[in-house]
This record gives C-alpha cells, sequence and structure tokens, in this order.
C-alpha cells in the first residue's frame, strides 16, 4: 500500500524528479537559487526591474513546451519561443521583468512543462507619475533632437503625486549633458503637480544619452549633439596685387571666432587669359606640391590654422590671367581672385660662354602670355661696341609656341642657342637679347662671356 | 673685327637652328624624405619633378652637373640632373662640390666622373684642419676650405699633384663662425655662405659681409643645389632656396614634391 502511495506522488505532476533546473545568472556566472525562492526587491509603480535567469536541461534531450510566470505584474522580456528543444546538459536563457502594478506585495510562481520551479516576489511601491506636459505618458526614450554643442534643447515634464500621502521627490540624471530644473529633490503634496524641466546640453558630438531617475522610476533620455557653425571664411592674400614668378601668402581669415572646431580647405584655379594655354604647374601651394590645402579651425580661432602656421605660401606661376582661391568651411563656399596681368619676357638665370667653336649662350626665362614672336641679339666688343652686322632679328613664334603646347610649366623655357664663330670668339664680349610679346618688350642686361 | 663680323651673319642661320628650347633647369634639391629631385622653373616658379632612386646623405650641383652621395655610392648627375655614373665611395663620408669629392679618411679627393683610381691624394699635413667645403675649381687647382683651430683659411690645391699650392684666411666674423659649432659652409666663385644661428652669412669676394635671416636658431643645412642657388634645410620648417646673383641674394619657400595638378 505505502509502495502504491509513494509511486503516485513520484507520478504527481508537482513532484516529478526535475527535468529543469532554475539558476540565477550573476556576472555571467550560475547561481544556485536557495529554496527556489528568489525576491525582486521593492519597485516603484510604473517601474521595472529585470533579472537574468538560466533554465538548464539535467537530463536527455526534451521539447520545452510549457514555460509561463503566474502573476502578470512578472514577465518573460522577450517571451520565449514555445515549444522548443533543449538538448541534454543546455539552457534557455530568461530575462524576468518585475514592474508593480500597484503598490504592495506580488508573487509569482515559474512554471515549466507543469512543474514549478521557483518562486518570485517583489513588493510595488507607492509612487509619483510622470507624463509630457500635455498629459501624454513619457515617451521611451525622451528625444531632445540634434543640438548644437554649447547651446541647449528643453523638454518640461510633470511630476504627479497619486500615492494618497505626501511624498518626497528624489530626481536625478546619470548624464551631464541632460539636467533638471529647478531643483533635485523636493516634497509633493498628495495630489500635487510639479512642472519640471530637462535639458540637454550637449558638450560633445553625436548621440548622447542618459537616464531620468525619479523615485527608482527610469527613463531613458537621448539628444544628438553636433557642430555649430563655422563663421564665414575669407581668403586675404600678404600682397594688393601680384606678378609672375611670385611666392605670395594666403590666410583664411574667419568673420569671428568660431565655436566650431574641424578642418577647411583651399581650392586653386586658374583661368588663363588665353584659354588655349597648357597648365602651369607653377600654380600651386608650396605646403603640398599642389592647388589644394587645408587648415584646421579650432573653438576661438579668429584665423585657419595650416599646420603650425596661419597663412599659406603659394606661387602665381608664369601664366597671365586669375587665379580663384575658393575657399570652404563646414556650409561656407568663398572665392577670390588674384590677376596676373600679361607682362613683357621676364628673364632669369643666363650664361653666356665662349667656347673654341663659338658662343654658347643659355637663357631662361618666363613669358606669362606666351606669345613671344619675335628676338633680337647684340654682340658687343670688349669696347662697348656693337659689331657688325648689328641687331640680329630671329622670328621665334614657331619654335617656341611649340614648346609652350608641350610643356605643363607654364610660361617657363630655357633657350640654348649656339652661334660658331671662325674667328676668334675672345673678341666677342657680351650680348644684349631682346624679346617681343603681346605686352611689349623686354631686354637682358649686357651678358658678358666668360672662357670655362 | 670685320671678320667676325662677316662671320656672323654667315653663321647666324645655321646656329639658329641647332638652337633649342626647352625647361629650365633650376638645380637639385633635397625633400624631407632625403629625395633628391630636379627643380624647374625661375625664381619664385619652382617645381619639384621625379626624384632619384635613394636617399641621399650629401649632393652638390652647378650649371655643369653635380655629385650626390648615397649610402655607400657617389653618383654623377650631369647638366640636367641625369645620372651618369656611379661608384662606390669610401666609408666616412664625402665634402662635395659639384665636380669634386674629398674624402677626409683616405685623404682622397675624386673629380667627378673619375674611375676607380682616377683620384688625387692630399696629404692631411698639407690640410693641418678639418675640411668643411669644396670650393670652386679650374684646371689646375681646387680651393678647400678647412677650419685650423677656430679659423677658416682657404687651401688652393693642384687637383693632379694634391700639392698646396697657396693658402688664405678670409677673417672677418665669418672666419670664426664658419669654425664654431657645426661649421656649416659653402664656398662659391663670389663668396662664402655660412649657416648660424637666425641668418646665413654671406662674405663676398670683396670682403663684405651681408647676414639674410633665417626661422632657426640651429641646424640649418645648406648645399650648393644650383649655378646661383643654394638650398637651406631648417629643421622643423619648410626648406628655403636663396638665389644669389650680381644683385644680392632673395629667399624663396621651396615646394613639397607632390604629384603634378
Amino acid at each position: 500500500m505505502m509502495a502504491r502511495l509513494l509511486m503516485l506522488a513520484l507520478l504527481s505532476p508537482g513532484f516529478l524528479p526535475a527535468q529543469f533546473n532554475l539558476l540565477l545568472v550573476e556576472n555571467g556566472k550560475e547561481v544556485a537559487i536557495p529554496d527556489q525562492l528568489y525576491s525582486f526587491g521593492t519597485k516603484a509603480v510604473g517601474g521595472a526591474v529585470s533579472v537574468e535567469f538560466h533554465l538548464r536541461n539535467a537530463g536527455a534531450d526534451t521539447s520545452l513546451t510549457d514555460l509561463h510566470l503566474t502573476s502578470a505584474d512578472f514577465e518573460f522580456i522577450p517571451a520565449p519561443a514555445l515549444p522548443q528543444t533543449v538538448a541534454a546538459g543546455t539552457a534557455v536563457d530568461l530575462i524576468v521583468q518585475f514592474s508593480p502594478s500597484q503598490p504592495g506585495p506580488s508573487t509569482a510562481g515559474l512554471i515549466a512543462n507543469g512543474s514549478q520551479l521557483a518562486t518570485f516576489n517583489g513588493t510595488g511601491l507607492a509612487s509619483v507619475a510622470v507624463s509630457l506636459q500635455g498629459g501624454s505618458p513619457l515617451p521611451s526614450p525622451l528625444d531632445f533632437g540634434s543640438v548644437e554643442r554649447g547651446k541647449s534643447a528643453a523638454r518640461r515634464i510633470v511630476v504627479t503625486n497619486g500615492t494618497g500621502g505626501s511624498v518626497l521627490v528624489n530626481i536625478d540624471t546619470t548624464s551631464a549633458q541632460f539636467q533638471v530644473k529647478p531643483a533635485a529633490q523636493f516634497p509633493l503634496d498628495t495630489g500635487a503637480q510639479a512642472s519640471l524641466e530637462i535639458d540637454f546640453v550637449p558638450t560633445a558630438d553625436g548621440p548622447q544619452q542618459g537616464k531620468l531617475e525619479i523615485n527608482q522610476l527610469v527613463y531613458p533620455l537621448t539628444g544628438i549633439g553636433i557642430d555649430p557653425p563655422y563663421p564665414p571664411p575669407q581668403v586675404t592674400f600678404d600682397k594688393a596685387s601680384y606678378t609672375s614668378s611670385q611666392q605670395g601668402k594666403l590666410t583664411v581669415q574667419l568673420a569671428a571666432p568660431s565655436e566650431a572646431t574641424g578642418t577647411g580647405q583651399v581650392d586653386i584655379v586658374v583661368n588663363p587669359g588665353d584659354a588655349s594655354a597648357n597648365t602651369d604647374s607653377g600654380i600651386q601651394f608650396l605646403s603640398t606640391g599642389t592647388r589644394t590645402v587645408t587648415f584646421n579651425v579650432n573653438q576661438g580661432d579668429t584665423v585657419g590654422h595650416f599646420g603650425s602656421d596661419t597663412s599659406a605660401t603659394f606661387q602665381t606661376g608664369t601664366t597671365a590671367g586669375n587665379i580663384v582661391f575658393t575657399v570652404k568651411l563646414g556650409f561656407f563656399t568663398n572665392a577670390k581672385a588674384i590677376t596676373i596681368a600679361p607682362a613683357a619676357v621676364g628673364f632669369d638665370q643666363s650664361q653666356a660662354q665662349r667656347t673654341s667653336a663659338g658662343l654658347d649662350l643659355r637663357l631662361d626665362a618666363f613669358d606669362n602670355t606666351r606669345s613671344t614672336s619675335s628676338m633680337t641679339f647684340t654682340f658687343f666688343d670688349q669696347d662697348g661696341n656693337t659689331l657688325p652686322p648689328g641687331t640680329i632679328s630671329v622670328d621665334a613664334s614657331g619654335a617656341l609656341g611649340r614648346f609652350f603646347a608641350s610643356s605643363d610649366l607654364g610660361g617657363v623655357f630655357s633657350l640654348h642657342a649656339f652661334f660658331p664663330v671662325n674667328g676668334n670668339p675672345a673678341q666677342v664680349a657680351s650680348v644684349e637679347v631682346e624679346m617681343t610679346n603681346s605686352a611689349g618688350n623686354a631686354q637682358t642686361a649686357r651678358l658678358p662671356f666668360t672662357t670655362p | 673685327m670685320k671678320t667676325i663680323a662677316i662671320l656672323f651673319s654667315l653663321c647666324l642661320t645655321p646656329a639658329w637652328a641647332a638652337s633649342n628650347w626647352g625647361m629650365p633647369l633650376v638645380g637639385v634639391a633635397r625633400d624631407a624624405k632625403n629625395l633628391i629631385h630636379p627643380v624647374y622653373g625661375v625664381a619664385g616658379s619652382f617645381i619639384l619633378r621625379g626624384a632619384l632612386s635613394g636617399e641621399a646623405v650629401n649632393w652638390a650641383f652647378a650649371a655643369s652637373g653635380g655629385l650626390v652621395e648615397m649610402d655607400g655610392e657617389l653618383q654623377v648627375l650631369d647638366a640636367h640632373a641625369n645620372v651618369t655614373g656611379r661608384r662606390a665611395a669610401p666609408p666616412g663620408g664625402a665634402v662635395l662640390s659639384p665636380g669634386y669629392a674629398f674624402f677626409a679618411a683616405t685623404g682622397e679627393l675624386w673629380p667627378a666622373g673619375a674611375r676607380a683610381g682616377g683620384s688625387t691624394m692630399i696629404e692631411p699635413a698639407a690640410i693641418a684642419g678639418r675640411v668643411m667645403a669644396l670650393g670652386p675649381a679650374d684646371q689646375r687647382g681646387i680651393i678647400v676650405a678647412a677650419c685650423r683651430a677656430s679659423q677658416l683659411w682657404l687651401l688652393t690645391f693642384d687637383v693632379k699633384k694634391g700639392t698646396l699650392m697657396r693658402e688664405s684666411a678670409p677673417g672677418g666674423a665669418l672666419g670664426e663662425e664658419a669654425c664654431a659649432g657645426g661649421g656649416v659652409l659653402l664656398v662659391l666663385r663670389d663668396g662664402i655662405l655660412v649657416a648660424a644661428a637666425r641668418e646665413i652669412v654671406i662674405q663676398t669676394a670683396q670682403g663684405n659681409e651681408r647676414r639674410v635671416p633665417i626661422p632657426v636658431d640651429h641646424g640649418a643645412k645648406i648645399h650648393r643645389a644650383g649655378e646661383d642657388t643654394v638650398q637651406i634645410e631648417l629643421p622643423g620648417s619648410p626648406s628655403r632656396i636663396m638665389r644669389i646673383t650680381a644683385d644680392g641674394e632673395k629667399m624663396y619657400e621651396l615646394p613639397a614634391a607632390e604629384a603634378r595638378p
């Protein structure tokens, strides 16, 4: 008889040998629940607290067909998929949330495949209600949108005491970028309301998050910090006007101290007077060797910084026309042009040498119009007298034009001319070279011949 | 005189046909990565183009060509900055001019382009000091700038025999500044340049001294970069190009060597 009773007792659902064990998860490790009783503590009505458990299968592979909690104040977050096969030795991860719907104690059993594995309890605490100014529920999260650094956005909330007694309201946020006004703690009589302001004051760019905590009630807060706009930039130069073959300095001036930190850039675009002119590689920023240079702006700056300098050096090249400098900073774009006027040929280096066979002349120069038409050579003796036949003219337009068409160096060129002499070259002391382009004539100094 | 005049008129047409136009080569310059680039353009409009392979330890260049010292090798450049020869160099570093290399460790003076064995020995006793720079040379002699104690001397050696032909001391403040500290100097045909604190000191052939400010206290290096061009390397600051003409000196900033626009 006793044996039959024992057998019946073992076969009833509440006393079946446990296929599943419920274990608490603390710091990622499973911990046994003493007496299978777990307390969620005290939580404000309207608030919630969540705890992680593992439902571990201590037997053979089995199907989990039933898993539920016996009180609506407790729920699985998220609800587990049912049915599901739980392999031997594995566990189902569970998050149980306690959110008391009314003040006072609350109890629930956790039932798995008909067996109660644990008992949960918790206590609801009478608390205040929190809503938006118009009475609508506080959204989760409470979003402040995009706000410039240094500025703020405000949201008003209303705290209502519906507990039936006086309440000391404790209010705080978890991030300094979300601030509560006017006070962090105040008493609130039963039935009374208090209007509060929550300010989002971003100190960094990008998404910012925090929490609003009111008497154990927690409300997520979110907002996005964005850069304030830059002041309008303007390009200024170290000279009022420029000519070809010069190096100048450019500064980016800001209309006001910048509230933003970031990077801008200046680009060069060349509009040659002769639209068919080849590119001029000499027109460039020296720090990059290109036609683009970047600069940094920090909060409080009134000028852009090119590395450690407040100006960028550029070359005007050797092409007549306009050089347009366009500065870009944030949403602002501003352009300023300098005009390089057409000019007569500019002479740079020269080398005039006598050789045993004649006179060797090298002349480096530039023609920013690329229109040189004629050249003249005048040779002088030791006494400074012009040697017959006098000035010798040469049409340079064809050969020089072909050179310019193949060059990407702008208007620079190097002339190497050789004059055979059958007599004594030492009697030729010097030479003057004159070149004519669309802007006028230019003449070298008297270039003395040397003997290497 | 009449003969020359006639020859000019007769020879002009074929001469002009033989003339050519090209890109003006200012000289060569070393970039921040120690690579040597040809520099084209004119004063104030410089363009750096493709680099020679290998990091340069030292170099000197003029209108007729130059020398570049790489690690253990000396490269010879022609007037267009093309490498026309290479020669293994003795250890210890070289003092360079565009046409000669002097190796203090061995006392050898190499003319640019000389083959192995084509060098001249200079006895240390004849120098009696520390060689700082090589100056202009002609077919007979070369000027060697040397510090004897704290004073700069210009010694002229026979380029074929290595014997001392004459010597002189430039004197003045420059003479002492050249030998103080690192003693960074160049000897050009028309003067001597010394890199001093915050200035380049120039003593002309006539003995006049001029000073051109530079933006660093120390560490400036000067190199013969072209016929009348000197590169001034400044630690922490872009290199400068100094053009030296009969009208004086003019300083420019050297562009970075980057892609063409």
